[in-house]
């Protein structure tokens, strides 16, 4: 029996882990760009890639205000929500990365006893 | 500067403005990393931040009627000197290599311009003070036009194009070169979503240069961005 293909993970790089842990705070919450930016606390060219990727991966979903733009003599905000997948994946994917950091700085943790 | 008022400025003369500071605040910090490694890329980038304000500010002098004689003038003392600096060391790289190539020790400081290549380094000590000075010098003249125009702006009341625009259309031309950059398909999205990013930034009362710093900013990374829609695409074709 051949093993399910696991999906595909957007590489960690920290704006992207600072883009979903914003994101996370509130996982159920529509964010629009300039927002996203704020929260994250990075520069809109950079958040624009990142919500891509995630976008295309299924993590994320947008979708345009609902607003006449000719009547109200200006653009549309688009804005943007964690999927249900997406947040499941967005937070073990968060943990992960941070149980990466902690274990390849310090000290590895060695069973009690006194075994190496 | 003159007793004439300037004309009033539309957006392009004004982005035409930014650009040629943008290009000298580009251009000081690399004269100034030359103290640290004497490097001919430097200075050839230092030629060209200071061509690209060149070309802008004579344009501008030409068609506008601006007085940027000043600025001009500095600006092409700038870059006189630092191409009298990068022939220099093309020459002195030239003539080092012809001396003789058993002497390591002499030609591997000749090509090593960090502390220690003491040689190389004294050659042009000089020649890099000048450089320094003459792109501060241009510097000036334009921090100084600036402060010209913006008080003339002052006295002359609200007669400017932009003072019934809420967004730079600097700002937005930069903003929609980079939606250039992105696929056709896509381009409408994103035209519409970060114009609505620059309203937003006009709405809260950002500057013009808060506004062009944004735009900028997407523009930088907008090949990274047409990178992620590709490839966000081919994974839903192949899904």
């Amino acid at each position: 029996m051949g093993k399910g293909k696991d999906p595909p993970v957007p590489r960690m790089t920290q704006a992207t882990q600072l883009v979903l842990r914003a994101l996370l705070a509130e996982p159920t919450h529509e964010f629009y760009g300039l927002q996203i930016c704020e929260a994250a606390g990075l520069p809109s060219g950079t958040i624009h890639p990142i919500l891509a990727r995630l976008e295309g991966l299924g993590w994320l979903e947008s979708r345009w205000e609902e607003i006449d733009p000719a009547e109200e003599g200006r653009p549309r905000r688009r804005y943007y929500r964690l999927t249900d997948d997406g947040a499941e994946n967005a937070r073990i994917t968060l943990a992960q990365a941070g149980t990466r950091t902690t274990t390849q700085g310090g000290l590895r943790p060695r069973p009690a006893g006194g075994a190496a | 500067m003159s007793a004439t008022p300037p004309p009033p400025l539309g957006e392009t003369a004004r982005f035409k403005l930014e650009v040629v500071r943008a290009s000298l605040d580009r251009a000081l910090p690399c004269t100034l990393d030359l103290y640290r490694v004497l490097d001919r890329s430097i200075v050839r980038d230092v030629i060209r931040y200071l061509d690209d304000a060149l070309i802008l500010a004579r344009e501008l002098y030409v068609g506008r009627n601006l007085d940027l004689g000043r600025v001009i003038i500095a600006l092409d003392l700038a870059r006189d000197v630092a191409l009298a600096l990068d022939r220099d060391l093309g020459g002195a790289l030239v003539l080092l290599l012809d001396r003789d190539h058993t002497r390591d020790r002499d030609l591997s400081q000749a090509l090593d311009p960090s502390p220690g290549g003491d040689i190389f380094v004294d050659l042009h000590r000089d020649n890099r003070q000048e450089l320094v000075e003459r792109v501060k010098a241009a510097l000036a003249r334009m921090v100084e036009l600036e402060t010209y125009l913006s008080a003339e702006g002052k006295v002359a009341g609200s007669s400017r194009e932009r003072s019934n625009v809420a967004v730079s259309r600097a700002a937005a031309r930069v903003a929609a070169w980079s939606v250039r950059v992105l696929p056709s398909a896509d381009r409408p999205r994103y035209d519409e979503e970060f114009r609505r990013e620059l309203q937003d930034l006009a709405d809260t009362d950002a500057g013009r240069r808060a506004q062009f710093r944004h735009a900028v900013r997407l523009l930088n990374r907008a090949v990274s961005l047409r990178r992620a829609v590709m490839k966000a695409r081919s994974r839903r074709a192949v899904s």
